[in-house]
């Protein structure tokens, strides 16, 4: 990371979604505004600002991050996956995201990117998880719709698949 | 069993009734969805002119303003209006997105001179970034006259203090059917008790958002994430005497509304932004001012009186109830008196006494609105905690009370013969009822009498035990409501069909897809769905009071059945055959005895725009709401509390719901899951607190939690089938039912473990244990 002016911009570097990037960012802002505002990712949303939702998780060098948590700095030299980077290079849906649509775990929608990106996350440290750890290991993010059952659903049912796969 | 459906008609069903995969699930998982805080971060990138709208808060309750100086933030570079009561229309209205006229007070403007609630905008700082408008916004001064903050509804009632002219008692309602008193009389036992609710948030993870600008053609364009966008150009219309055509409201995709974006809540600021400057404007709420500038539920004191005979035969019910409608009355009046209609036909089988007074009352706190229940949940807590006493006084069982008093199908529910949420008085008979069924089928798959046996204590310092709630709701409002739609036949035989109304994330589109797909013979995949775009769609009254799926679907399936004439008749002229011999299936008509021959409906739609007989093929449907369905649940849930630390641990929780038939059976399911999650959310820990001033003290998903996946049950979802003659294919709703048995079938188990009943909500450990330690 170099500091291009004083006040404002820095220099990163990154991988997203498989591309490698090199750019001239404002340093004062959150790595969701990045994402959304000067990506223009907007599959990454906005929920509370203060970590408490999830909503905005991203996986950064293959683990969850709450993007609204960490500065724009913190991508420099890092592998970052949104959910745009998830489907295929034919646009095909990936097998989590094939189960989320079955189950029916997908009402509004605004928090599956982040519960989709944390289930992918999970399924590649615990390829066969319990209901019970998936249940756990899904908490950290909010959903006010599903009540959580058919997502859970989509976890086993991502987990089944991938594993014939 | 009335209400039963031929099942050959069910068999022969392509798309209807059937699990489907909700048409917009593939652009949700892959994030590319565009809901309305979305369009936000677009129009930043699209609109080089945006200006970005912060809010100055007021910091106390109850308050006038004597002076506002802004002259420190107008020096600011980059701040390019600051808007304070002084530059509104001089127009009051309601923010409440119901039909015309609202039943809702019109007690406020875009920006107030006296401020009602903590956290009430006092103005507006437009600018070229956020960050300018937020420093701006820091800048500017306000000096209040303080005036005393009344946030108890009671205290208020008796306080000379008013809040808005006229008195702090906004509304009063004072209905009765039969003799109440004569019931009571007449009664062998008699029982009345007291409860009392608190205010829940509904915490949408979308939080509001808008986007105004005057489009390429010279209109107002707002837009926003709202269920209602045909009442939101009405009551825009109304304040800023803007044309209704030089006005478009549209909706994105909602991020969840649940009530709180069934009014209007961000669009007039953004509005008055781009009135007054001519330049694109956006305003969200951050999630801390989302929590002090949307609405929330009303909290209500209520109290229940039943007369009943010795065999369980209840005699009259009387519900009073006084509702906390915060510093403006949107939605006050008709939430308040769903606490007593949409509750007490419940057990109207054979009492015909009923009786509601409630009070809707102004306070200093943030203003209550609609939210899923929608004062249901208020009264449905209340009578079923009271019809459990009542069966234990009795020594009955309480499922059994209430399949005995359950209302039933025929019956007239006496309440709409008095009183109507708007205003129309329109006699509703109860066509479809499957709330016997749900409970007698409830106990035996609860394997409830077996349960009932078991010895309270589990393990260590656990005491199990079990509950049941019942409730009905609407599907729309009796004679108050429009909804309509216009389907088009696409060269290719798809169809796009339009609907008013807003997708909140309950799945409408996908529902209505399929009724479209259904009714015309074609595939699911060729229905193409455009919504909340008073542009582009004709009149619906949106998407809320359960309203949906019966509403918008009647009216679709409405316009499906009109295009469908004319698409066989079309292709009769085609197969030289008469259309009445003719049937439309997955995209091909037939003729019905000789279903080899046919012609896909691609084919013929060609032939209508191309062909040598050109016409555009279109259907329309409109339809009125005259019955509002009922549909009815019954929640048995089984809990074990810790004695020690007084945490309530739901074991089991199992829903049986009459919501018709059901036209997409899984997404119904989700529907009843969500909103019983939410329902243990209420029962047991959320609650908005407030410090003296108003103000709330735990504005953040840190501090006010709401249910995570570790904390919930499975919950099981079971559906009694009925066939609700009125409604599209049999259904009647689903959005709501869920949310009011959840806190009253959970306090009656709490009570079944460690013999307290809890008559106050939230149920939290520290309730539990200091009643334990009491006892």
């Amino acid at each position: 990371m170099e500091k291009v002016d004083k006040d404002d911009k820095i220099k990163i570097s990154f991988t997203i979604n498989g591309e490698k990037k090199e750019m001239e960012v404002k340093s004062n802002q959150t790595l969701l505004t990045f994402i959304r505002d000067d990506l223009g990712l907007i599959g990454t949303k906005y929920g509370c600002g203060e970590g408490s939702c999830g909503v905005c998780t991203i996986l950064m060098n293959g683990n969850p991050a709450k993007s609204c948590q960490y500065n724009v700095s913190a991508i420099d030299g890092k592998n970052i996956i949104t959910i745009e980077g998830l489907s295929g290079e034919d646009d095909d849906l990936h097998p989590i995201q094939k189960a989320f649509a079955e189950t029916g775990a997908v009402q509004c929608g605004y928090c599956i990117p982040g519960l989709i990106l944390r289930t992918k996350w999970l399924l590649e440290k615990n390829p066969s998880p319990t209901r019970e750890k998936a249940k756990r290991a899904i908490s950290p993010i909010l959903c006010r719709c599903t009540g959580y059952r058919k997502i859970i659903d989509a976890v086993m049912l991502a987990s089944e698949k991938m594993e014939v796969d | 069993m009335s209400g039963r459906e031929n099942n050959s008609e069910i068999e022969e069903r392509q798309i209807v009734g059937k699990n489907v995969i909700r048409t917009d699930a593939e652009r949700k998982v892959k994030g590319k969805t565009v809901f309305g805080f979305d369009y936000g971060t677009i129009a930043k990138r699209r609109f080089d002119d945006l200006l970005h709208i912060k809010f100055v808060r007021s910091t106390h309750g109850h308050s006038k303003i004597k002076e506002i100086d802004t002259s420190k933030a107008e020096d600011m570079e980059g701040v390019v209006g600051i808007f304070t009561h002084e530059d509104v229309p001089d127009v009051k209205f309601t923010t409440a997105g119901q039909s015309y006229p609202e039943p809702s007070p019109y007690d406020t403007k875009v920006l107030n001179e006296k401020i009602r609630f903590y956290g009430e905008p006092v103005a507006l700082v437009a600018a070229e970034s956020e960050g300018i408008a937020e420093k701006a916004a820091e800048k500017i001064e306000v000096e209040y006259e303080k005036l005393p903050v009344i946030l108890d509804p009671e205290e208020a009632i008796e306080s000379e203090a008013n809040i808005h002219e006229g008195g702090n008692v906004q509304d009063e309602i004072d209905v009765e059917v039969g003799e109440m008193d004569k019931s009571i009389e007449n009664s062998d036992v008699v029982i009345e008790r007291e409860f009392e609710t608190q205010i829940q948030k509904h915490c949408h993870l979308e939080p509001h958002a808008c986007v105004t600008r005057i489009d390429e053609n010279g209109n107002l364009l707002v837009e926003s994430t709202n269920q209602v966008v045909y009442h939101v150009r009405r009551i825009l219309s109304n304040i800023f005497d803007i044309p209704y055509g030089d006005i478009r409201v549209k909706s994105w995709e909602i991020g969840g509304g649940f009530g709180d974006k069934q009014e209007m809540g961000i669009e007039h600021y953004a509005t008055l932004v781009t009135v007054k400057t001519g330049r694109p404007a956006f305003a969200y709420f951050d999630r801390k001012e989302q929590f002090f500038l949307s609405r929330r539920r009303h909290a209500a004191k209520l109290k229940v009186r039943i007369g009943a005979d010795e065999d369980g035969t209840i005699n009259g019910i009387h519900i009073d109830a006084t509702s906390d409608t915060g510093g403006y009355g949107t939605h006050g009046t008709t939430v308040t008196s769903n606490m007593g209609t949409m509750t007490l036909p419940l057990y109207a089988k054979d009492c015909e006494n009923l009786k509601f007074t409630a009070k809707v009352v102004y306070t200093n706190k943030p203003p209550a609105g609609a939210f899923r229940g929608y004062g249901t949940v208020q009264g449905g807590f209340a009578l079923e905690c009271t019809i459990d006493e009542l069966a234990e006084k009795l020594g009955l069982d309480p499922i059994d009370i209430r399949v005995k008093n359950a209302i039933e199908a025929g019956i007239i529910d006496p309440l709409s013969k008095v009183i109507s949420e708007g205003g129309k008085i329109i006699p509703r008979e109860i066509k479809s009822c499957g709330l016997k069924e749900t409970l007698v089928k409830g106990k035996e798959l609860f394997d409830w009498e077996e349960k009932g046996k078991e010895g309270r204590d589990v393990e260590g310092s656990k005491r199990r035990g079990i509950g049941v709630a019942s409730a009905m709701k609407g599907s729309g409002v009796v004679g108050f409501e429009l909804a309509s739609s216009h389907i088009k036949l696409n060269e290719d035989g798809t169809v796009q069909v339009t609907t008013g109304a807003s997708d909140m994330g309950q799945g409408l589109n996908s529902v209505l897809s399929q009724i479209a797909a259904e009714t015309i013979g074609i595939n699911l995949e060729d229905v193409k769905m455009v919504s909340a775009d008073t542009e582009k769609t004709t009149f619906s009254m949106g998407t809320y009071a359960s309203s949906g799926t019966y509403m918008e679907g009647r009216a679709v399936k409405k316009a499906a059945e009109e295009l469908r004439g004319k698409i066989l008749e079309r292709a009769g002229e085609i197969m030289d055959e008469k259309p009445e011999e003719l049937k439309a299936e997955n995209g091909k008509v037939f003729v019905k005895e000789d279903p080899e021959r046919t012609i896909e409906v691609e084919k013929v739609a060609m032939d209508t725009i191309y062909g040598e007989k050109k016409t555009q093929l279109e259907g329309f449907g409109d339809v009125e709401d005259i019955l509002s369905p009922p549909p009815f649940s019954t929640h048995l849930v089984e809990v074990e509390v810790d004695v020690e630390t007084g945490e309530v641990d739901i074991t089991r929780y199992l829903t049986l719901s009459d919501i018709g038939t059901p036209i997409n059976p899984i997404a119904a399911e989700g529907q009843i899951e969500g909103a019983v999650t939410q329902g243990i959310g209420y029962a047991l820990y959320e609650e908005l607190r407030f410090d003296e001033e108003g103000r709330i003290e735990n504005p953040s998903f840190r501090n006010y939690h709401i249910p995570t996946s570790d904390e919930v049950p499975e919950i099981e979802a079971e559906f009694v089938k009925t066939h609700e003659p009125s409604g599209p294919y049999g259904a009647k709703s689903v959005g709501e039912i869920g949310m009011v048995p959840p806190a009253p079938a959970i306090a009656n188990a709490i009570y079944d473990a460690i013999g307290v009943r809890f008559r106050e909500l939230p149920i939290t450990p520290d309730k539990v244990l200091k009643e334990l330690k009491s006892s």
